[in-house]
């Protein structure tokens, strides 16, 4: 009973389908406080789905989550709407708004909350600085280098305070020395503030820059769960074989 | 939102959709009412009307062959070896859509005076009209097109290239492109059957004039609408099956984004062909008849009577249009943000919008006139009034707006609204802050287009303006026949100038917008 209420998230029995076909069949996946998990998956397993369902942005069709000991989504009723879960998202295409600057997208992402003008002010100063990017504050999107944006977008997560976010493989586009210095970046940022991390990615470079866990998606379930250093050692799944000998040839 | 709200969402949002699509034909309500009930002193199916009708035909066969001669190459050629920036000569070949065919009529009527060849010039009855039209007419498939090329993949074209170079390049982009760019060409023909201008000026029979004179000249409001229906019966007829055949491609052209479109590629041949064809193209469908304009108008100069006509049409002229199209903006915007959750919506939607544009304009003018004869005074402010020219034409012209604002929509990224959800940030908030200004050179665009193809649109006016408040285009048709050519003239030349104007003001200001969002 204290292992339930200890987990950030869990999701359980999910069942998700496009039309006919079913994308997530039975799909359970658990996330402590503070961990940071890699979820891996062939293209079009459903990965992005299970992030979209524990985000509230989708509801399965059967199935719980359950967020913080709440339950945030029963079936196809969402109890819990996507902004009171304590859940923050950086989108693949990072889904910053392009008409506004980078202070401005932080701020409207903040409206939600209903803070006061200063505290808002000061929430913006403050994610601006952690992330290194003050001096870009009245700069547009469109202005900035892939690096600067993957910043901006997660800048703007950030300042949510969420107790878990979730990544849908937004460092894709980086070239590699940028993506470390990203993925330096948030390790760094995890540890301060304490946040839980699910990164959707196929990328052995992301998983070991800053994941200590990895799950396996495959059939529309979790085929695979454990540390990471277990996984490599002993990988149960097809996909999991493949990434560890890839990640091994390094 | 849960499953079942979703669904009711949904519901809501098309029937919302379909209440705006019920307005816009609510106008041609009462003529079909007048058509069945009223009694006339005059045959529908006299020898003149079935003359008039078949030679209609025959011009929007002309029509649409003549544009789609011209557009599918032009199109082809701008999408795959047009100039990568400042696509200026593309945008201005929407130039002759926006103008009157009458006005470009009577620049062609006034080139022999430039001493061009006489068998040639100037060119009169069916050929003239013919001519004229599918000229004015070109740029639609011209656009489609391009649209359809530019939608797609830049490696699609690639591995063409390197299959097959660039015969293959065009043979595969032209078969891709085939359906759209015919689609637009029956339209353009479509649409040519309810425009009586050129034809007038030609002297060339046609439905559109037979209606006009059966309301105007012969006073028979039931004669006339049920020569509209006649009319609107055959768009509906012709439109049917090019809908059914051509709807995926149009809508797949017209309203899908393309995340990697072709790149223009660099060949100096086919690069320059397609330069020279789109200069070409203007210079027949604009500057020859400009230039006819301007010869009178420089010979016998009539500017100052030109301006006081300009000066005293202008108030009404700016009620028309900019009513019209804030009317036809705001309700495409609210349409195309209905339409942006649904495939299914959005095809339904543009079918049904193909639908209205093809309908005679005529159809829902006379429906107004019948419904002002039988209201009560103290509804003459809707029926008798500017407002009531400005609403007609706006919504006769929310397709126009409806399709620019689905595709400016379409362009929007489903994370944008994501995101939003996600941070809690209000819906209306959302609306204000990202939507609108994101889709505001749309929105620019939009309402220019609309207020000048709603000045052009002399039919709706004639049939419905006050008394004493013609709009400048209809000033120029009226005076045309019994006034001296030099002013007939400096007032065409005065309209061109000023559309020309007002696109290249639209088309810096969203240039400028967008620009702002990329630099600043």
């Amino acid at each position: 009973m204290e292992n339930v209420v200890t987990r950030l998230l869990q999701c359980r029995d999910l069942l998700f389908r496009f039309g006919e076909q079913p994308v997530l069949d039975g799909a359970a996946l658990d996330v402590e406080a503070g961990e940071s998990l890699a979820l891996l998956g062939k293209s079009g397993s459903g990965k992005s789905t299970l992030l979209r369902i524990i985000a509230g942005l989708e509801v399965p069709e059967r199935g719980e989550v359950v967020i913080d000991g709440n339950i945030a989504t029963s079936g196809a009723r969402l109890l819990i709407p996507p902004h009171h879960r304590g859940v923050a998202m950086v989108f693949q295409d990072l889904a910053l708004w392009p008409n506004l600057s980078v202070a401005e997208n932080i701020r409207l992402g903040l409206s939600g909350l209903r803070l006061s003008r200063r505290e808002c002010d000061e929430r913006i100063e403050d994610v601006l600085r952690l992330c290194e990017i003050d001096d870009l504050a009245r700069r547009r999107p469109a202005s900035l280098s892939g690096g600067q944006q993957q910043r901006v977008a997660l800048a703007r997560a950030l300042a949510m305070r969420p107790e878990l976010l979730l990544l849908d493989e937004p460092l894709g586009g980086l070239d590699l020395l940028t993506k470390v210095s990203v993925l330096g970046q948030l390790a760094r940022l995890r540890h301060e503030l304490g946040f839980a991390v699910v990164l959707v990615t196929h990328d052995s470079v992301e998983v070991q820059g800053l994941c200590d866990s990895l799950a396996v998606l495959e059939g529309g379930r979790i085929v695979e769960r454990g540390r990471l250093e277990d996984v490599v050692a002993n990988p149960v799944s097809e996909l999991g074989r493949a990434f560890v000998a890839t990640m091994l040839q390094m | 939102m849960d499953f079942a709200a979703r669904t009711t969402a949904a519901r809501r949002r098309g029937l919302i959709a379909a209440a705006i699509l019920a307005l816009a034909i609510a106008p041609a309500i009462p003529l079909l009412i007048a058509a069945l009930r009223g009694s006339s002193d005059y045959s529908l199916w006299s020898d003149v009307f079935i003359k008039a009708l078949l030679a209609s035909l025959s011009l929007a066969t002309g029509v649409a062959v003549v544009s789609l001669g011209l557009g599918l190459p032009l199109g082809l050629l701008a999408a795959l070896y047009g100039p990568r920036r400042r696509p200026i000569l593309l945008v201005a070949q929407a130039l002759p859509l926006l103008l009157p065919s009458f006005l470009l009529a009577i620049g062609w009527r006034h080139l022999p005076a430039v001493g061009l060849p006489k068998g040639l010039f100037p060119p009169s009855g069916f050929g003239g009209a013919a001519l004229v039209m599918g000229l004015q007419a070109a740029p639609l498939p011209l656009l489609a097109t391009w649209a359809a090329c530019r939608n797609l993949t830049a490696s699609q074209i690639d591995a063409a290239r390197l299959h097959g170079g660039e015969r293959i390049v065009l043979t595969r982009a032209a078969m891709a492109c085939a359906p759209v760019a015919i689609v637009a060409a029956l339209l353009a023909g479509i649409l040519s059957l309810s425009d009586p201008g050129a034809a007038q000026v030609f002297r060339c029979p046609s439905a559109a004039m037979e209606i006009r004179t059966s309301f105007a000249a012969l006073g028979d409001r039931v004669l006339a609408a049920r020569q509209c229906l006649v009319m609107a019966g055959l768009a509906l007829l012709l439109t049917a099956p090019v809908l059914l055949v051509g709807l995926p491609h149009l809508a797949a052209a017209v309203l899908a984004r393309q995340t990697r479109p072709v790149v223009p590629y660099r060949h100096r041949l086919l690069g320059g062909a397609g330069q020279a064809g789109l200069v070409a193209l203007l210079l027949v469908a604009v500057g020859l008849p400009a230039l006819g304009l301007c010869l009178p108008a420089i010979e016998r100069p009539m500017f100052a009577r030109a301006a006081k006509t300009v000066l005293d049409t202008a108030p009404a002229t700016l009620a028309y249009t900019l009513g019209a199209a804030a009317v036809a903006v705001s309700l495409a915007t609210v349409l195309a943000l209905l339409t942006m959750h649904s495939l299914r919506l959005r095809l339904a939607v543009l079918a049904a919008l193909m639908v209205l544009l093809a309908l005679p304009p005529a159809l829902g003018a006379i429906g107004v006139v019948h419904a002002a004869t039988v209201a009560p005074p103290w509804l003459d402010w809707l029926t008798r009034s500017r407002l009531t020219v400005a609403v007609v034409l706006g919504l006769r012209l929310l397709p126009v707006a409806a399709v620019a604002m689905m595709r400016a929509v379409g362009s929007l990224s489903p994370s944008w609204s994501d995101a939003a959800s996600l941070c809690g940030v209000p819906k209306r908030r959302f609306l204000y802050r990202v939507t609108i200004p994101v889709l505001m050179p749309t929105i620019l665009i939009g309402l220019l287009l609309v207020a000048v193809l709603a000045a052009a649109d002399v039919t709706t006016t004639q049939l419905l303006y006050p008394p004493g408040r013609a709009s400048l285009p209809l000033a120029v048709l009226t005076i045309m026949a019994n006034s001296p050519e030099g002013l007939v003239a400096s007032l065409s030349l005065l309209y061109l100038l000023g559309v020309v104007l007002l696109m290249l003001v639209a088309t810096m200001l969203s240039a400028w917008l967008l620009r702002k969002w990329k630099t600043s």
